[in-house]
């Protein structure tokens, strides 16, 4: 007769009722025994497999995790309220257009406090956690603001080229800001934060505005950066570039 | 104790709720771990990997059907946090050190016990990786033939005869282990 199969082997176990055909040929089979006594043993090892303490720091970090993210949801409700106010002023705005003859002066206000609130909205943009959403903040404030750029925004970009963690924003920034070189507050912001850069991607982007612009202050911070170690060779050659062609 | 069903506690989880999530943690960490260590034999990943299910679980609670089982949507992302960690481990070719390191233990077993379990634990070590994991389901886990056959999108009867095939080729390690 034929030998026991694994899976006979295992549901007679897991049943503990084996069918007759079973039964009879384990009575005569030693080889059969052997395997079934093995199974059994094998299986009493897993179901006997000791508990293992669960380390705490899954819980801890899980109930950490959870804050973080409420905490973040919350950071979201004054960009609600903006937007609320936004659109109250606009509602406000049209319904007083419609409803009155003119007046002109109130509308002129009007106009001005809803750019002053998308110009906090485009601000406190730029301080969203990550990376890509500062990015798409400083792209967002260089499609929305005017080309003449007012002192706010200017100073906001300003403060991000030479503050935020990431060289991307930063990056971007140093592009928007380069817009406004007309302005010589600007121009010599730019130079100035030229002598703090440190990264390639932004020291290759300031210098090529500043040298675009013709700045004549660049010069200085353009020296020292040759002259720097550790500035890298390719900086090293644009810089040299742009001195010969601001001197 | 909170009698809360874990779907209904997951259906408050997905309606804002998340401080829920820390309940379901408390009644699942160990399967989720017990899993993960049974299924990689290396305790300090296991640790590791256990807490990304949960933050997985936070972060893609918008994923969970309501009023579908908790436990097979969370094994469902188990399965996903540990292939994703198979494949790296194939990418930087690192090999599991268990016998080295068991983690503690909630009650003190005897040298029998303990010596079956490392035995236990080396041939599981020689079973390729998927076939141990389709076996901690079964039989560590205690799943049922057609809750596995969910997780892993195949016939109840396709499950059965690789568990059985499994469990044949494991013992046959057990027991040349002697």
């Amino acid at each position: 007769m034929k030998h026991l199969t694994e899976e006979q082997i295992i549901e007679y176990l897991e049943s503990g009722s084996p069918e007759d055909s079973v039964r009879e040929h384990l009575e005569t089979c030693d080889q059969c025994q052997l395997e079934l006594k093995r199974t059994k043993e094998l299986m009493d090892t897993i179901a006997n497999s000791p508990e293992y303490n669960v380390p705490e720091h899954i819980a801890e970090n899980l109930s950490d995790a959870i804050k973080q993210e409420l905490s973040s949801e919350k950071k979201l409700i004054p960009w609600v309220q903006i937007a609320a106010a936004i659109a109250l002023l606009v509602v406000g705005f049209t319904l007083g257009k419609w409803s009155a003859p003119d007046y002109a002066s109130e509308v002129l206000a009007l106009q001005s406090q809803v750019s002053l609130l998308k110009e906090m909205q485009m601000v406190s943009a730029l301080s969203r956690p990550t990376a890509s959403q500062r990015i798409q903040a400083v792209n967002q404030i260089n499609r929305d603001s005017g080309s003449e750029g007012n002192e706010m925004i200017i100073n906001t970009l300003m403060n991000t080229l030479n503050t935020d963690d990431s060289p991307n924003v930063r990056h971007q920034a140093a592009q928007a800001l380069g817009r406004f070189t007309d302005q010589q507050m600007v121009r010599l912001s730019l130079a100035k934060s030229l002598e703090r850069q440190s990264d390639p991607l932004i020291q290759i982007a300031l210098i090529s505005i500043l040298t675009e612009a013709q700045e004549k202050n660049a010069v200085k911070p353009l020296q020292e950066i040759i002259e720097r170690e550790y500035t890298s060779p390719e900086v090293k050659r644009q810089a040299e570039i742009a001195l010969k062609v601001l001197i | 104790m909170d009698r809360t069903s874990d779907e209904d506690l997951m259906k408050s989880v997905y309606e804002g709720r998340l401080d829920r999530l820390n309940t379901l943690c408390q009644r699942y960490q160990r399967r989720i771990f017990g899993y993960m260590l049974k299924s990689t034999l290396n305790a300090e990943d296991s640790a590791d990997l256990a807490q990304q299910v949960f933050i997985r679980a936070l972060k893609y609670r918008k994923s969970y059907r309501i009023g579908k089982s908790f436990e097979m949507w969370v094994f469902q992302i188990a399965r996903n946090v540990l292939k994703d960690y198979f494949r790296k481990m194939k990418i930087h070719n690192e090999r599991y050190e268990f016998i080295d390191q068991i983690p503690d233990m909630v009650d003190e077993v005897d040298e029998e016990k303990l010596e079956n379990e490392k035995k236990l634990i080396r041939a599981m070590e020689q079973l390729p990786e998927d076939k141990r994991e389709l076996l901690v389901l079964s039989k560590f886990e205690g799943m049922k033939y057609e809750q596995i056959a969910e997780l892993r999108s195949m016939s109840v009867s396709a499950v059965k005869v690789q568990v059985h095939r499994t469990m044949k080729r494991l013992k046959e390690l057990y027991f040349n282990l002697n």
